[in-house]
């Protein structure tokens, strides 16, 4: 079974690799935007993440990769096309201002790390 | 027959109740006894609830002995939940760290619905870490094997709950689909998935991954099955602004063996992705199946498809860039101690101690493919790229709809493979994100759309399950229903089980 598997695997991978090229486009080297480090470490700052020196790496590789993917989509003329945020007509739903009932705090504080006095207790963030 | 109890469907299951020739206590012990003897090889499971399922189980039974609640075809009926669900007061982790220790304080939506109908939970199921993947290979904490062959994967997202249907160690499960996470795991472990139209189901409770494709639907072991799971979790919600106030029909009423003067559409498309020739001809020939059944086929083209995949790793990882911004170790989860030597006020030379502990959690509570995800959405996101990468996005997403409303005015239904091949290897695509990503190229497209869509066993490629994929209009489950009906009723594949 696991030689069949690994023999099977094999042509099934290089006919996806080839089949996943041609169906997001090779896009020519250089013919793209290319995350440099410091782009990198902007996102990662916006994204709130600290990554390690090897994270920022990898991820650089895989990111620059699916953008060149995505470069595929500059093909289509979409001038006049309208964008879908969403599939169903769904604007703004209105509802009365109906007071309802609240979950109780205790519950609410119940998965929380660190509470005090009925409150989530985080690092100090205003200086006295 | 005791023993083998955990072999049935929900409607052999419910018929052995109403009848009284079984108690819910038994058909509880029967599935739990079956997780303690297999679960160890499958591992479908985060966590088991085996008191939980006794107590609700003998509630059952004393409701029963009442003579009420006899015609609720889900009375008793052993079920597992994906654990990116809540259930109140039992650990839902969505197979991350950041949320290890995480009990909700709620039920979701379909929980509720499931409580209320007297299923008997018996577990929460293992995932790709927040629904992102395609193996389960991704969860935080473990791998689940697929049943039919240890050394392979079940699918993803919702891996746990398809391997734990197919194994026999519940009678349903419930899955969420964003990509094709239920339909795609469902054609691996050779059972019945179904991604219901976007706003069929409230997502209240289902924690969000990308709002605008995510959704929950049933996994079962046949076609009957997923019609009685449906009936109990469709429905407007008003938590849940998306799910769409239209009315549910019976769909037991669409039970029905007949697709004389069908229309089905064939778009080539999703049979040019490295499709296995194998998962080809056996989708190829439950079309003819259909055919001889007095249904019309004909091989179509939806141009747009080819950019499915680029249009989905564009819209996916914006949305959950935005959903997972609110795991800062605040409020629950994970949180780890900023470090030392940082300060109250950041500036632009030193960090704050609170931006540190936000960092620092979510880099030691997110595993590699998430952060690929957040990092990608944020940077799709960001001023002086949203045009060039999420407008576009939207916009391509329109001329995929389109796509398929052309379709649609000429076919019923498509059918297509549900993933172009059958399970891969354990560990086989990890180091190729793209290879990978393959795997969900015939489901992303649905999702994109809005439409539903079903998986069915079609066929089996060496003992590995082939998955058959039906689409319909929105809101029309009712023809995927019959359809995917028709088709059970003349084959045999949905009765295999693995040999565990």
């Amino acid at each position: 079974m696991i030689e069949h598997a690994q023999c099977y695997n094999w042509a099934a991978s290089e006919n996806q690799r080839t089949a996943f090229d041609t169906l997001v486009g090779a896009y020519p080297q250089g013919g793209c935007m290319k995350l440099t480090a410091q782009d990198i470490a902007d996102v990662a700052r916006l994204s709130r993440l600290e990554l390690t020196e090897e994270e920022k790496e990898t991820l650089a590789g895989h990111i620059n990769r699916l953008l060149e993917h995505f470069e595929k989509l500059q093909q289509l003329d979409t001038e006049a096309v309208e964008p879908t945020s969403h599939v169903i007509p769904v604007f703004n739903v209105f509802r009365k201002d109906e007071p309802g009932e609240s979950l109780p705090v205790n519950d609410v504080l119940a998965n929380a790390p660190d509470v005090a006095d009925d409150c989530f207790v985080v690092p100090r963030v205003v200086e006295t | 027959m005791t023993d083998a109890l955990y072999e049935l469907t929900i409607h052999e299951i419910h018929d052995l109740l109403r009848s009284k020739q079984v108690s819910a206590r038994e058909v509880a012990e029967s599935f739990i006894r079956r997780i303690e003897e297999v679960d160890s090889r499958v591992r479908a499971f985060i966590t088991t609830t085996p008191e939980h399922a006794l107590k609700q189980a003998e509630a059952v039974d004393e409701v029963l002995s009442r003579g009420d609640l006899l015609a609720n075809p889900l009375v008793g009926i052993p079920v597992a939940i994906k654990d990116n669900m809540c259930t109140r007061g039992i650990l839902t982790t969505c197979a991350s760290k950041i949320l290890y220790n995480y009990k909700p304080i709620y039920d979701a939506t379909v929980v509720e619905r499931l409580n209320e109908s007297r299923a008997i939970l018996v577990g929460k199921t293992n995932l790709d870490e927040f629904a992102m993947g395609s193996s389960t290979e991704n969860s935080g904490f473990f791998v689940t094997r697929n049943p039919w062959n240890l050394d392979t994967v079940p699918g993803g997202s919702s891996g746990g709950s398809a391997a734990a249907v197919a194994a026999n160690e519940c009678a349903f499960a419930l899955g969420s689909d964003t990509g094709g996470s239920i339909r795609q795991p469902a054609s691996f472990c050779g059972v019945v998935g179904m991604k219901p139209t976007y706003g069929r189901v409230s997502r209240y409770g289902l924690v969000a991954f990308a709002s605008s494709l995510d959704q929950i639907g049933p996994i079962t072991k046949d076609v009957t099955d997923c019609a009685i799971v449906l009936n109990a979790i469709c429905g407007k919600d008003p938590r849940d602004s998306t799910s769409l106030d239209v009315p549910v029909p019976d769909f037991t009423q669409s039970l029905r063996a007949d697709v004389k003067g069908l229309k089905i559409g064939v778009p080539k498309e999703f049979f040019g992705f490295g499709t296995d020739p194998e998962v080809e001809d056996a989708v190829r020939s439950a079309v003819d199946l259909l055919v001889e059944l007095g249904a019309h086929a004909e091989e179509t083209s939806m141009p747009s498809v080819e950019y499915g995949l680029a249009v989905y790793y564009i819209i996916a990882p914006a949305e959950c860039s935005s959903n997972l911004a609110r795991y800062d170790g605040v409020r629950y989860g994970l949180r780890v101690a900023p470090d030392s030597g940082t300060v109250t006020r950041q500036t632009r030379e030193a960090k704050s101690s609170i931006v540190s502990m936000f960092e620092k959690t979510r880099e030691q509570g997110f595993g590699a493919e998430v952060k690929q995800r957040i990092m990608i959405g944020t940077y799709a996101l960001s001023a002086g790229y949203y045009d060039a990468y999420y407008l576009k996005a939207q916009k391509v997403r329109t001329l995929l709809r389109r796509d398929f409303d052309k379709a649609f005015e000429k076919f019923d239904v498509l059918i297509t493979p549900t993933s172009p091949t059958v399970a891969f290897g354990i560990g086989e695509r990890a180091d190729d994100p793209y290879a990978m990503k393959l795997a969900d190229i015939c489901t992303i497209p649905a999702n994109l759309a809005g439409i539903p869509g079903i998986s069915v066993p079609c066929g089996f490629k060496e003992e590995l399950p082939i998955g058959l994929q039906i689409m319909a209009r929105g809101l029309d489950e009712e023809t995927l229903i019959r359809v995917a009906f028709t088709y059970e009723q003349h084959t045999e594949h949905h009765r295999k089980r693995p040999p565990l």
